[in-house]
């Protein structure tokens, strides 16, 4: 038997300074500031000379490199919106390899209907009992092989926001939604595109540690 | 989608052997197995009615006793649902008739039902489909006027159905789009004279099970013991999804429906009952690489709760294989209990193909099969504890099974292999010979 173990880099977990981070993941240190600069990954932890890089920027990194190996058409914003769905632990999961973006398709047998069984049941019976083709195809004799392949690229986002388990927006088109949340009376943050709960919970958050920043700003006790 | 699975099942994944060959193709068994907790989320603890639709094949087949136990058999269910639950009555010959729509269980309800049990008779064909999808559509229109999260049906029937749709791959279909809309359908077969692919597909493809009453007095035990299981389902609509690696072949044994997409193959394993285990095992063959190249195989499982729409996830689990010369191949390990349910499960499957091809009249084609399959079953067989028995099952089903056999024959074998191979219960109280013993006739 062979299980999966993971391998964890106590390195990382210790802190990485930005070359031996861009060492591991055989980048140039100024492309993962030009990552930071552009939301794809966190800033480095501390300030200075002390600044370290933790696990999550490896995992983060690894992710970005497997992503854009697997979509060649996947820009860095849509990069950028993927990386905002995943958990810690899928991002690790994707960047150790035990969780391979490319081929998370689902299949067609369990892509969740989009209407009722009442409504396919009188669908059925205008269509005289005739059972759809589409999913026909899909039922298949137990002991059937086929040969697997690797998944379309053009599939990543979809396998993605499954992963997630949210719809990931598109980067901002002109008349999409606007979404708004108030900071403080005074300060608002406004966010354009659809998102899923997920994503707006994580919006929650950063306006939640905004919130703390600029109340703490006036507060008596940060005297720097 | 939700992720908790403090509740959840729980599965691990693991080969019969951990290395291939890297310079030609090799075969080994993935072997996901599956535990469920006692009662986590089963409907009979979960407090969420069931929502059940009875439909009765009264084809003229059924007259007399088998009619009057199907009767006793859901007098035994409106008995045995619980306040709350929902009931609707169906039966069909060559039209259908809805004896009962869903009907909230009290007291009135239970004598207004047992009224409608009392007045069913039988008439003309078998109109199975119509009657099946009449049950579903009741159970169906329930779920949405109650804000119920599943239907299930159990369907009887005695013959084959000769009107509407009969084909068993559009049954399939059907069975399966209506699983995926949370309608889950289970399946008795009485007698002899019922089709095994009609009712396999509907049951396998819809989530539910399979059972066989070979004795009309049966019928009550399998009806109530489906029953029993409907109440302590603990997931619904199971489907372990499988990710593999480029290049690699791979199918299920055990007679599962199974799709594939991309690199992701899926199994449906229909619904779990708490306090179970299941096992699966897929035949994987790899072809040539490169020596030390490992191979990921990734796992998980997906499925309903009973009281829910929800989908929920379970945990990832992985299983490998590495690429080595032959050398290494000849000293690796074996795991012997992967070893021999994978040779259960593949001597399963060629029972299964074997009987198939009997009921046909097609004696070449059994002799074909088995004999395409002999040296490497034997093979396998080495060294396993269970080996020699199991060769002589396989050489007991290649000499009987290109001959006639009885009918019942046939089915007890089947529906062995059947049940075991999906960890089941025979809810028959009488117990039948072991299936090699139906071979010695």
């Amino acid at each position: 038997m062979s299980r999966y173990t993971f391998s964890m880099e106590p390195r990382a977990d210790q802190g990485l300074s930005l070359s031996e981070l861009a060492e591991r993941v055989n980048v140039e240190p100024r492309t993962i500031r030009s990552y930071i600069e552009k939301g794809l990954l966190p800033g480095a932890e501390a300030r200075g000379p002390k600044s370290f890089y933790t696990k999550e920027h490896l995992d983060r990194l690894r992710v970005i490199q497997i992503l854009r190996q697997a979509g060649r058409d996947a820009t860095l914003e849509e990069i950028r919106l993927l990386l905002q769905q995943l958990s810690a632990e899928q991002l690790e999961g994707i960047a150790e390899g035990y969780i391979q973006v490319g081929g998370l398709v689902r299949s067609p047998d369990i892509e969740p209907a989009t209407d009722t069984a009442v409504d396919y049941l009188q669908r059925l019976k205008s269509e005289g009992g005739r059972s759809r083709p589409a999913s026909a195809k899909n039922v298949t004799r137990p002991g059937s092989a086929r040969e697997s392949r690797g998944a379309p690229v053009s599939e990543l986002v979809d396998a993605l926001q499954r992963l997630a388990g949210t719809r990931i927006s598109a980067p901002a088109a002109r008349g999409q939604d606007w979404y708004r949340i108030e900071i403080t009376p005074d300060v608002e943050l406004h966010i354009r595109g659809e998102f899923g709960d997920q994503q707006k919970l994580q919006f929650r958050r950063v306006a939640d540690l905004l919130r703390n920043l600029l109340t703490r700003k006036s507060s008596p006790t940060d005297s720097s | 989608m939700n992720n908790d699975t403090t509740q959840s099942l729980q599965m691990t994944l693991g080969f019969d052997r951990s290395l291939v060959s890297w310079r030609r193709q090799s075969v080994r068994y993935l072997v996901a197995d599956i535990t469920v907790p006692d009662a986590p989320k089963a409907q009979v603890s979960s407090g969420t009615p069931m929502n059940l639709a009875i439909v009765i094949d009264a084809s003229g087949s059924m007259t007399g006793v088998p009619l009057e136990y199907a009767k006793t058999a859901a007098r035994g269910v409106i008995e045995r649902l619980q306040d709350d639950d929902r009931l609707s009555l169906v039966s069909f010959a060559d039209y259908v008739i809805t004896h009962m729509e869903p009907t909230r269980l009290n007291r009135e309800a239970r004598n207004r039902l047992l009224q409608a049990v009392a007045e069913l008779g039988t008439r003309g064909c078998t109109n199975l489909c119509a009657g099946w999808l009449e049950g579903a559509e009741w159970s169906a229109k329930e779920m949405l006027a109650s804000n119920l999260p599943n239907g299930r049906v159990i369907l009887l029937s005695d013959g084959h159905a000769n009107e509407g749709i009969t084909d068993p791959i559009q049954l399939a279909d059907i069975a399966a789009n209506l699983r995926h809309r949370g309608v889950y359908t289970s399946a008795v077969g009485i007698g002899d004279g019922y089709s095994p692919d009609q009712l396999l597909a509907i049951s396998e493809y819809g989530g539910g099970r399979m059972h066989d009453a070979e004795r009309p007095e049966e019928i009550v035990e399998v009806v109530l013991g489906e029953l029993g299981e409907s109440r302590r389902t603990a997931a619904d609509d199971v489907r372990l999804e499988i990710q593999t690696p480029p290049h690699t072949k791979i199918e299920c044994l055990g007679g599962c429906p199974v799709s594939e997409s991309g690199s992701f193959f899926t199994i449906a394993l229909g619904g779990l009952v708490s306090g179970s285990r299941r096992q699966v095992v897929l035949r994987v063959s790899t072809s040539e690489g490169s020596e030390g190249e490992v191979l990921n195989f990734t796992g998980r499982l997906r499925w309903r709760q009973p009281d829910s729409t929800t989908e929920v996830c379970g945990n990832y689990a992985m299983a490998q294989l590495t690429r080595a010369a032959s050398e290494a191949l000849s000293q690796q390990p074996r795991d012997i209990e992967r070893s021999q349910l994978a040779a259960q499960l593949w001597l399963g499957d060629m029972v299964r193909e074997s009987v198939r091809h009997n009921r046909q009249g097609d004696y070449r084609a059994v002799q074909v099969y088995l004999e395409g399959q002999r040296k490497y079953f034997a093979r396998y067989c080495q060294g396993l504890p269970e080996g020699p028995r199991m060769i002589r099952q396989f050489e007991l089903l290649f000499g009987r099974t290109q001959r006639p056999m009885r009918e019942r024959s046939l089915k007890e074998i089947a529906l062995r292999h059947y049940k075991s191979s999906r960890s089941e219960v025979d809810h028959r109280s009488e117990r039948r010979p072991d299936w090699d013993e139906y071979l010695s006739e």
